[in-house]
């Protein structure tokens, strides 16, 4: 078998560029049980006597867990600006609920009482 | 002149055979005699042994805590924190000494009582529910055991920690995640959620809820306070107090004082009603007042105890009630088997065996040592105390039957692992000491004795008498036979130079700077670290004074 002038240079590209195309998704299958990261998608402090009553606090929580695997938010007022925004409610009377996702499969944590001890651990391990 | 040298002679001779029996056991170094300080006996031991072996079985171990009585929140929690204030009791009164047993256990136990078996058991409680009339259903509670209410578990919490800062002068409890409760389950929540507090958490916490209830108390479950329930916290301020400066304890003769006012406490009858019912919303109002009945028997004897530290007239008062009938009426429902009887239920048996226990140590602690000698000959004789590996102790029995006699079998763990033994080594206002004696830097910086081998030696006695400037210490055999043992003397001065004597003879003389015992005996050692280890055989007691010279 002959081959033309240039048809090994061909054969060169053609093979690296199938050789790429494997390694990608190679890389996609590679290991299914590896955890994804996680991408906060909401989250919102709200008076249990007025559920509308929203405060918005994603921008908290996904500073310090968006990417990980797993993330321990504390949930306290550093959700409201460092205050409580209704104290007289008391400590049933505020709630914190956050949504996210692990590789687009979509999780919900809380709600749980707003908490100046408490934090919840978000991950993208166990059940979703 | 013969004769004269003859009697320099026989005089230096004496001296010297005085000398060697302990007789003078030095020349400078005052008399000392072991027997004028505390003892644990082998019984005591055995109580102590066991409350040590329960307190190291592993997370999630709950062997020989199992109860008949099911309340919501169990009993394994009281018994692990009652536990633990016997071993603070006995560390402070007998072996004060001797820390790391005693430090060790109460660390365990304050460890149990944040595993998930113990504080879960509030997501019930925190509900509520249409039962106390206060809800018409069950509310939806809430997980965090020390954020609100529950003070049947934070007291204690309390207690112990602040005990433990005032015995041993570390300040591990304070640091932000001291106590750490962490709900991972799967089957229930909204996902995991972890609570951490400190100490100081905690006392601010329970002080608020006080202060918030206009001095009723913290409550128990939601909206309802139990006297009995604040008496542990109250003491733990005392405590608490002591080591940070604070002035929490303040508030315990303005609760008093405000019981009395609203009338729960009757103090020329010495009635009281046992809980306060409040709102659901607010602790400081609606409250509503169960029944009265004595402060010495039910559960009086469990805010007795305790509250003997900071109100010692009153309490005793109390124990007896007027012209001392409500002594004597509860001393003979336990003594004639009437506990046993009280309620037919399995549960209500449990309960009643609660009571007994509690008066038993209601007694021991206000110092009626005829009530107290009669209740553990009561229980010597039928609830069929064991010996086991060393501890000794009185396994649950559900016979509740009564002969004709009086006497029952029937015991719940609570009364046979924690309360009798309490009763027997709180010789007389025990936990008044614990909470009026206080230790600080002083205490911290005393001789003491550690490395002790716990299966092989048992520490009766250990005791620094420091206007004696004298170690006491008294070792007897554990259950594993050894033919010798060794413990460590720390915090001497190697300034000084210390006479050691065992079972009243003279050992041998420990002077630092000449680096060796001066008779060179090979049982006793000046370590490079300025410790001294002392060697000795434990077949029988070996009793040991170090003393100053």
């Amino acid at each position: 078998m002959r081959y033309r002038e240039g048809d090994r240079e061909k054969i060169g590209v053609l093979a690296l560029a199938v050789i790429c195309l494997v390694s990608v998704a190679q890389a996609q299958v590679a290991d299914p049980t590896a955890p994804s990261k996680m991408q906060i998608t909401s989250c919102q402090v709200y008076l249990t006597q007025s559920p509308d009553r929203k405060f918005e606090c994603t921008a908290a929580v996904a500073e310090v867990c968006n990417g990980k695997e797993q993330c321990e938010m504390p949930i306290g007022y550093n959700l409201t600006s460092g205050k409580d925004v209704d104290p007289a409610s008391g400590f049933l009377g505020k709630m914190v609920k956050i949504t996210y996702t692990c590789g687009g499969v979509a999780r919900q944590r809380g709600p749980y009482q707003q908490n100046e001890h408490a934090s919840m651990i978000l991950e993208c391990s166990g059940l979703p | 002149m013969s004769a004269v040298r003859n009697a320099l002679v026989c005089s230096s001779m004496l001296a010297l055979g005085l000398a060697s029996t302990g007789a003078f056991a030095s020349s400078s170094a005052q008399p000392v005699d072991p027997q004028d300080y505390p003892k644990l006996t082998a019984k005591e031991l055995g109580h102590i042994r066991h409350l040590v072996k329960m307190a190291n079985q592993l997370p999630g171990d709950w062997s020989g805590f199992g109860s008949l009585l099911l309340l919501t929140e169990r009993t394994r929690h009281f018994q692990v924190a009652f536990a633990g204030m016997t071993l603070a009791l006995a560390q402070h009164q007998y072996t004060p000494a001797y820390r790391e047993l005693y430090k060790e256990a109460i660390e365990a136990y304050i460890q149990k009582l944040q595993h998930p078996d113990i504080w879960e058991r509030w997501m019930f409680s925190s509900r509520g529910g249409a039962r106390g009339g206060l809800l018409e259903d069950m509310h939806p509670g809430w997980m965090d055991p020390v954020a609100k209410d529950n003070i049947m578990l934070k007291a204690y919490l309390l207690q112990l920690g602040a005990a433990h800062e005032m015995l041993y002068g570390d300040r591990k409890y304070d640091r932000p995640d001291a106590f750490t409760f962490l709900y991972n389950g799967y089957g229930y929540g909204n996902g995991l959620i972890k609570f951490t507090y400190s100490l100081g958490d905690i006392a601010r916490i329970i002080h608020q809820e006080v202060v918030d209830s206009n001095y009723v108390g913290a409550a128990c479950e939601p909206a309802r306070i139990f006297w009995a329930c604040n008496a542990p916290s109250s003491v733990g301020f005392m405590h608490y107090d002591h080591v940070h400066g604070t002035d929490y304890a303040a508030i315990l003769p303005k609760m008093k004082r405000s019981w009395i006012e609203k009338g729960y406490i009757n103090p020329n009858t010495y009635r009281h009603s046992s809980a306060i019912f409040t709102s659901w919303d607010d602790r400081g109002t609606g409250h509503r007042a169960v029944p009265q009945t004595p402060m010495a028997n039910g559960i009086g004897g469990w805010s007795g105890m305790f509250n003997h530290a900071w109100d010692a007239d009153f309490v005793k008062a109390a124990y007896l009630g007027v012209d001392g009938q409500d002594r004597n009426e509860t001393l003979q429902f336990n003594l004639s088997g009437q506990y046993a009887k009280a309620w037919p239920a399995p549960e209500g048996n449990a309960y009643y065996s609660l009571q007994w226990g509690l008066f038993l140590a209601y007694a021991a602690e206000v110092g009626d040592k005829e009530a107290v000698d009669k209740m553990l000959a009561y229980a010597e004789r039928n609830y069929g105390p064991v010996w086991e590996n060393g501890e000794y102790y009185y396994p649950r029995n559900d016979d509740y039957a009564v002969d004709e006699q009086g006497n029952s079998r029937g015991v719940d763990p609570w009364t046979g692992n924690v309360l009798i033994p309490l009763a027997r080594i709180n010789k007389g206002g025990g936990f008044h000491k614990l909470y009026n004696e206080l230790w600080g830097e002083e205490q911290y910086r005393q001789p003491y004795i550690s490395d002790v081998d716990r299966l092989s030696t048992n520490v009766s006695q250990a005791f620094y008498d420091k206007n004696k400037d004298a170690l006491i210490v008294t070792l007897s055999a554990g259950p594993i036979a050894a033919r010798q043992v060794q413990f460590t003397v720390r915090q001497l001065d190697p300034g000084k130079v210390y006479t050691v004597t065992r079972n009243g003879k003279v050992l041998g003389r420990l002077d630092r700077k000449t680096g060796r015992d001066a008779r060179k005996n090979a049982s006793l050692a000046w370590r490079e670290d300025d410790t001294v280890l002392i060697t000795t055989e434990i077949a029988t007691e070996q009793t040991f004074v170090i003393s100053a010279i």
